[in-house]
C-alpha cells in the first residue's frame, strides 16, 4: 500500500462529544428494545438493533474517519460523505423504530419528568407534525440539497469548522424528516396513503439526478476550493467532481430504487384499506410525539414502577455514610479547622489577598464550590457548616431554651443582613482584606454562639445567618431536597419523631414538619430528621429544579409574605450588582461619580448604591412590569394590590438570579483555583514547614480564562432563563382566567427577565477585575 | 416553558459543543515550489485570526505530486507591523501529530497582533536528504472578532425552545379562542 493510501487509513478524528452521544443513544436504544421485547412486544424484532446500530456506525464513519479528514480534499470523499448522511444512516435509524425504545430506555425520572412533557408540549407536537408531513418533509430533503450545493456555501462549509457542522446537521435532520414519511416506523401512523411514497421518491430521485448530472457533466470546476487544493493521485479537480457526481447519482438511485421496491411490495401485499392509510393501525390524528408517549405507557412504560423518587439515602454507601451523625461532625470539625487556619492567616499574615489564605479561600474556593454544590445536589454547606458545631456546648453554657422574640420570627432581619454583607463586601473590599476576613468569621462564630445558646432551636440558622439565607433560597432550584419517601406513611404516624425528636435522635431544630416540607427554605440538610424518623420515611430525593418555586394551592401563600419577598429580592438583585460591580464599565463610572461630586466617604457612596440596586430600582422595575401585565391581561379576583402581584411572580427571577451568582462565581473558582497552592505554599513556609516555592508562588498571578469558561458561563444562563421563563408562565396561568390572558401577561414578564437575561450576559462579557490574585504589569 | 425543554437545551447545546474546535485543513494560503519538491499550506480559520490559528503544510513531490512522508518543517512568522523598535517574531516547528490528516503536518500558533506578517517555511531532511527548501509568502492576520460573536451561538440557544414554546401557546390560545 502506498504511504498515502496508508495516510488515508489512519487520518481518523475522533469527537469525544459526538462518540459519547452515539454511544448514549446505542446503550438507551438497546436498553428500551429489551425492556420492551421483556414484556412480549411483538412489533421489536432482533433485527432492529442491528438497523440501529448500523445507522450509528454509519454516522460514526461518515464524521469521524478519513472520509471526514479528507473531504476538503476531494469532492467525491465529501459526497460519499453526503451519501452516508442522507441516504445510509436515516433509513437504517427509522427501520429500528427508534422512538419507543428510546423512550423507555430513559431513566424513569427523565422520562416522566422531562421526555414525556416534552412529547406532549403543544410546541413540539406541532413541530413534529409539520417535519413528518410528506410535502414538507419533501421540500426540506430537496432544498437542504440543492442549497448547500450553491458553490458560495460549499465553499463556505469547506473552509469553516463551524459551517461544515452545521451542512452536515442540517442534511442529517432533513434526511432523517423524508425517510419517516417513506419508513413511518413503529407506532406511527402513516398520515397519507401509500401510494403518496411512490410519487414522493420518484420526484425526489429525479431532482437527485439533475444535481448529480449538475456535477458530472460540468465543463468547469463549480467549487473553486477544490481547485486551489494539492491534486491526490494525479487526478484533476474536474475529473473528481465528474466522479462525486457519479457516486450522488449511482448511490442515491440505488437507495430511491431499493425504497420503491420496498413501497411497492407493500401496497402488492397489503388489503386496499392498508395502502390507503397505514398499516394496519388506526389513524390518531393526534400528532407523533402522542403516539409515542401511549404506545410507551401500554407497551410498559410504568409497569411495575415504584412511586418513588431517586433517594441519595438510598445508594449503598454514600446513603449510609451520610446519615451517621459522625459524618456530619466530621466535615464540621474539618472546616472547622479551615476556618481556624482562615483566621490565623488573616491576622497573622500579609495582609496581600493573593497569598493569604483568608484571602483566597473564602472568596474564590468556598464560594465556587458552595454554588456548584448547590446547583448539582443541595445545601451541603450547611450540612458541614463548622459555626453550628459548638451549638450543643453553647445550649449547655447559655441555657439554650428561650424562645426567639416573636417580632423576629421573619426574614427581614436575615433580609438585611444578607444586604449588609453586600455593602460590606464592596465598602470594605472584603476580598482584598484578609484582616477584615479574619474578622467577620470570628464575629459569626460568636454570634452563632451567643444565639444558639441563648434561644431554643436553630435560632441563629433560621432567622439570622445571611450566608445560610443566600444558601436557602439558591436551594430552591437545587436538585435534591429532604422530603417524606411515602406520604402514606406519614398519613399513619403517631409519633412525628421527625420534628419532636424520639428515642433515635433529635428533631428538626428549624421546626420543619418533613409531610409538609415544600421546599428546602430553612433546612440545614442537618439529616436530623432522617435519623429520627422510626420508620426510615425520610430521604434525599430528587426533584426537578422547577418543582420547588411552582407552588400550587397553599404553597402560593408563602410566597406572598412579605419578609419572603425580599430576602428573595436581595438574593436576586444582588446578583446583578455583585456580578457589575468588578466589571471596568461600572468600576469607571463609581470612580467618576466619586470625583465629579467630590465624594471622599466610599462607604457611603457603595451604601447609596446598595439602596438603590438592592431595593428601589428592582422593586420600582418590579411594581412597574406588574402594573404593565395587569394592564395587558386582566387577573383573576382576589389578587388586588400591585405589589402582592409583583411578589407572586419574584420566585420566577429565582433561577436566572442563581445562575448568574453560579456563573460569577465559577467564572472566580476556575480562573483563580490555583492561588490556594500560592496562600498555602507561603502559610507553611512563614511557619518553616516548606520552603517558598517559585511554582506556587506564580499560581497567585492572575491567568488567562481559559475559552471555554465563557461559554459555560452563558449556558447556565440560559438553563437559568428557561427555568425563569417557564416559572413566570406558570404563575400567569395562576393570575388569569384563560390561555390568552396568561400569554399578554407572560409576555410582560418575559420581555423583563429577557431583558435581564441580556444584561447578565453583557456582565459576563466585560473585562472583570480579577479578585483575589495579582495582576501583573500594573 | 416546560422544564423539559431545559434539558433538551442541554442536550443541544452538548451536540453543539464540537463546533468550534479546530482542525487542520481550511483554505490554501500558499503554494509553491522550490527544489524537487511543491509545498502547499492551509489556514484554519478563514481568514486566519488573531489569537490561535492552525497551519498545516502538504509536501508533495514536484513532479509526481506524490505526497512526501518524511521530512522536517519549520516556520518563522515575522509580524510586519512595528511597534516602536519592536517587531514580533514567532518560531515554531511542525509536526504531524498535531495534524489530523496524517498526510500533513501543523502548528498551532498564538499571537495578538493582526495585520500583515511575514512567514518563512523552511524544509529539510526530505526523505533523508541533506538540503533546505525555503518558502516565503505573506499572511494577513485580522484582528480579533467582537467577543460576543464568539459566544453568538451559546446566547441564541434558548431561542430554540422559547419559539417552540410560543408556538405550541399561541396555537392553543387559538384552538381556544375558536372553540
Ligand atoms: S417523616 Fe417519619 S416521623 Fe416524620 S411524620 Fe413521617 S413517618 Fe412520622
Ligand atoms: S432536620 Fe430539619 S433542617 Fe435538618 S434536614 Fe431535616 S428538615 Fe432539614
Amino acid at each position: 500500500m502506498s504511504s498515502d493510501w496508508q495516510a488515508f487509513w489512519i487520518s481518523w478524528r475522533f469527537d469525544p462529544g459526538l462518540s459519547l452521544s452515539l454511544v448514549l443513544a446505542a446503550i438507551l436504544y438497546l436498553r428500551g428494545w429489551m425492556r420492551l421485547r421483556n414484556r412480549g412486544a411483538r412489533q421489536f424484532t432482533p433485527g432492529q438493533p442491528v438497523a440501529f446500530f448500523g445507522g450509528l456506525v454509519v454516522i460514526a464513519l461518515a464524521l469521524q474517519s478519513p472520509l471526514e479528514v479528507f473531504s476538503g480534499l476531494l469532492l467525491q470523499v465529501h459526497m460519499l460523505q453526503h451519501l452516508l448522511l442522507m441516504f445510509i444512516a436515516p433509513p437504517l435509524l427509522w427501520l429500528a423504530a427508534p422512538e419507543l425504545p428510546l423512550l423507555v430506555g430513559l431513566p424513569r425520572g427523565l422520562r416522566r419528568q422531562v421526555a414525556v412533557p416534552l412529547l406532549r408540549d403543544e410546541g413540539v407536537r406541532m413541530l413534529g407534525r409539520a417535519l413528518t408531513n410528506p410535502i414538507v418533509a419533501w421540500l426540506l430533503f430537496v432544498l437542504t440539497g440543492w442549497i448547500w450545493h450553491l458553490p458560495g456555501l460549499y465553499n463556505r462549509a469547506l473552509t469553516s469548522n463551524s459551517w461544515h457542522v452545521a451542512e452536515h446537521a442540517s442534511f442529517l435532520i432533513a434526511a432523517l424528516c423524508f425517510w419517516h414519511v417513506v419508513v413511518a416506523p413503529f407506532p406511527h401512523t402513516r398520515r397519507t396513503s401509500r401510494w403518496v411514497v411512490l410519487p414522493y421518491l420518484l420526484l425526489a430521485g429525479l431532482q437527485g439526478t439533475a444535481l448529480s448530472a449538475l456535477l458530472t457533466f460540468s465543463d468547469r470546476v463549480l467549487y473553486p476550493h477544490y481547485q486551489t487544493v494539492p491534486r491526490l493521485w494525479n487526478m484533476t479537480a474536474l475529473d473528481d467532481q465528474a466522479i462525486a457526481g457519479a457516486i450522488m447519482w449511482c448511490g442515491g438511485s440505488f437507495v430511491y430504487l431499493l425504497a420503491l421496491s420496498w413501497a411497492a411490495v407493500e401496497i402488492w401485499n397489503a388489503p386496499q384499506a392498508l395502502a390507503g392509510g397505514g398499516r394496519g393501525r388506526a389513524t390518531t390524528g393526534s400528532g407523533p410525539s402522542l403516539a409515542v408517549i401511549r404506545h410507551s405507557e401500554t407497551l410498559g412504560g410504568h409497569v411495575a414502577e415504584k412511586p418513588s423518587r431517586w433517594d441519595l439515602l438510598a445508594i449503598p454507601g454514600i446513603g449510609t455514610l451520610l446519615r451517621q451523625a459522625a459524618t456530619r461532625r466530621t466535615l464540621q470539625t474539618i472546616l472547622l479547622l479551615t476556618a481556624g487556619l482562615i483566621v490565623l492567616d488573616g491576622v497573622l499574615g500579609p495582609a496581600i489577598s493573593p497569598i493569604n489564605l483568608a484571602g483566597v479561600l473564602p472568596w474564590i474556593h468556598w464560594r465556587g464550590v458552595l454554588v456548584l454544590g448547590l446547583l448539582v445536589a443541595g445545601n451541603f454547606f450547611c450540612m458541614a457548616c463548622p459555626f453550628t458545631l459548638p451549638r450543643k456546648m453553647a445550649k449547655h453554657l447559655l441555657g439554650g431554651n428561650r424562645a426567639w422574640p416573636a417580632f423576629l420570627r421573619s426574614k427581614w432581619l436575615a433580609a438585611g443582613l444578607l444586604a449588609l454583607f453586600f455593602w460590606a463586601y464592596e465598602a470594605l473590599a472584603l476580598w482584598d482584606s484578609p484582616w477584615w476576613t479574619a474578622w467577620i468569621v470570628v464575629t459569626y462564630f460568636a454570634a452563632s454562639f451567643v444565639i444558639d445558646g441563648f434561644f431554643r432551636g436553630a435560632a441563629f440558622c433560621k432567622y439570622v445567618c445571611p450566608i445560610g439565607h443566600f444558601q436557602f433560597v439558591a436551594s430552591l432550584v437545587s436538585p435534591l431536597q429532604v422530603a417524606a419517601r411515602d406520604a402514606n406513611v406519614c398519613a399513619t404516624c403517631t409519633t412525628h419523631d421527625c420534628i419532636r425528636g424520639g428515642p433515635q435522635g433529635p428533631g428538626c431544630q428549624s421546626d420543619l414538619f418533613v409531610p409538609q416540607k415544600t421546599n428546602n427554605l430553612d433546612c440545614t440538610f442537618c439529616l436530623d430528621c432522617v435519623r429520627a424518623c422510626p420508620k426510615d420515611n425520610v430521604g434525599l430525593l430528587a426533584f426537578v429544579p422547577t418543582d420547588q418555586l411552582a407552588a400550587t394551592g397553599d404553597g402560593t401563600r408563602l410566597w406572598q409574605r412579605r419578609d419572603l419577598a425580599a430576602l428573595l429580592l436581595v438574593f436576586c438583585s444582588a446578583a446583578f450588582v455583585n456580578a457589575a460591580w468588578m466589571i471596568a464599565p461600572v468600576v469607571a463610572l463609581e470612580q467618576s461619580l466619586m470625583q465629579s461630586w467630590s465624594i471622599e466617604n466610599r462607604p457611603l457612596l457603595v451604601g447609596c448604591g446598595i439602596l438603590l440596586t438592592l431595593f428601589a430600582a428592582p422593586a420600582a422595575l418590579l411594581w412597574a412590569t406588574a402594573a404593565l401585565s395587569r394592564v395587558f391581561a386582566p387577573q383573576r379576583a382576589g389578587d388586588s394590590t400591585l405589589s402582592a402581584l409583583a411578589r407572586s411572580y419574584l420566585p420566577a427571577f429565582v433561577p436566572l438570579a442563581f445562575a448568574l451568582w453560579c456563573a460569577h462565581y465559577a467564572f472566580h473558582l476556575f480562573t483563580s483555583a490555583g492561588t490556594l497552592f500560592a496562600a498555602g505554599n507561603r502559610m507553611l513556609a512563614d511557619w518553616h514547614f516548606a520552603s517558598l516555592s517559585e511554582a506556587a508562588a506564580a499560581c497567585a498571578c492572575c491567568g488567562e480564562a481559559a475559552s471555554w469558561i465563557l461559554p459555560v458561563e452563558i449556558l447556565l444562563l440560559d438553563g437559568g432563563l428557561c427555568l425563569s421563563l417557564f416559572l413566570a408562565y406558570r404563575t400567569a396561568e395562576r393570575q388569569t382566567d384563560s390561555s390568552a390572558s396568561a400569554l399578554r401577561a407572560w409576555s410582560v414578564w418575559a420581555v423583563l427577565l429577557l431583558a435581564l437575561f441580556a444584561l447578565a450576559v453583557w456582565i459576563l462579557m466585560q473585562p472583570m477585575q480579577m479578585r483575589g490574585t495579582l495582576v501583573l504589569g500594573g | 416553558m416546560p422544564r423539559a425543554w431545559i434539558v433538551l437545551l442541554f442536550c443541544v447545546s452538548f451536540l453543539c459543543s464540537g463546533v468550534t474546535a479546530f482542525a487542520d485543513g481550511g483554505a490554501v494560503v500558499f503554494s509553491g515550489e522550490s527544489g524537487p519538491v511543491r509545498a502547499t499550506l492551509f489556514v484554519e480559520p478563514v481568514p486566519p485570526r488573531v489569537g490561535q490559528f492552525d497551519l498545516s503544510l502538504l509536501l508533495q513531490d514536484r513532479d509526481s505530486l506524490e505526497p512526501i512522508a518524511a521530512y522536517g518543517a519549520h516556520l518563522t512568522l515575522t509580524s510586519e507591523a512595528f511597534e516602536g523598535d519592536l517587531v514580533e517574531q514567532i518560531e515554531t516547528g511542525m509536526d504531524r501529530d498535531s495534524a489530523t490528516n496524517a498526510l500533513l503536518q501543523s502548528a498551532l500558533i498564538e499571537t495578538e497582533r493582526a495585520g500583515r506578517w511575514q512567514v518563512t517555511l523552511v524544509v529539510d531532511q526530505v526523505n533523508g536528504g541533506f538540503h533546505e527548501y525555503s518558502f516565503s509568502f505573506p499572511l494577513e492576520l485580522v484582528p480579533r472578532r467582537a467577543r460576543f460573536w464568539d459566544v453568538a451561538i451559546w446566547i441564541a440557544l434558548p431561542l430554540i425552545p422559547l419559539l417552540l414554546f410560543l408556538a405550541g401557546r399561541i396555537r392553543r390560545v387559538a384552538r381556544e379562542l375558536s372553540d
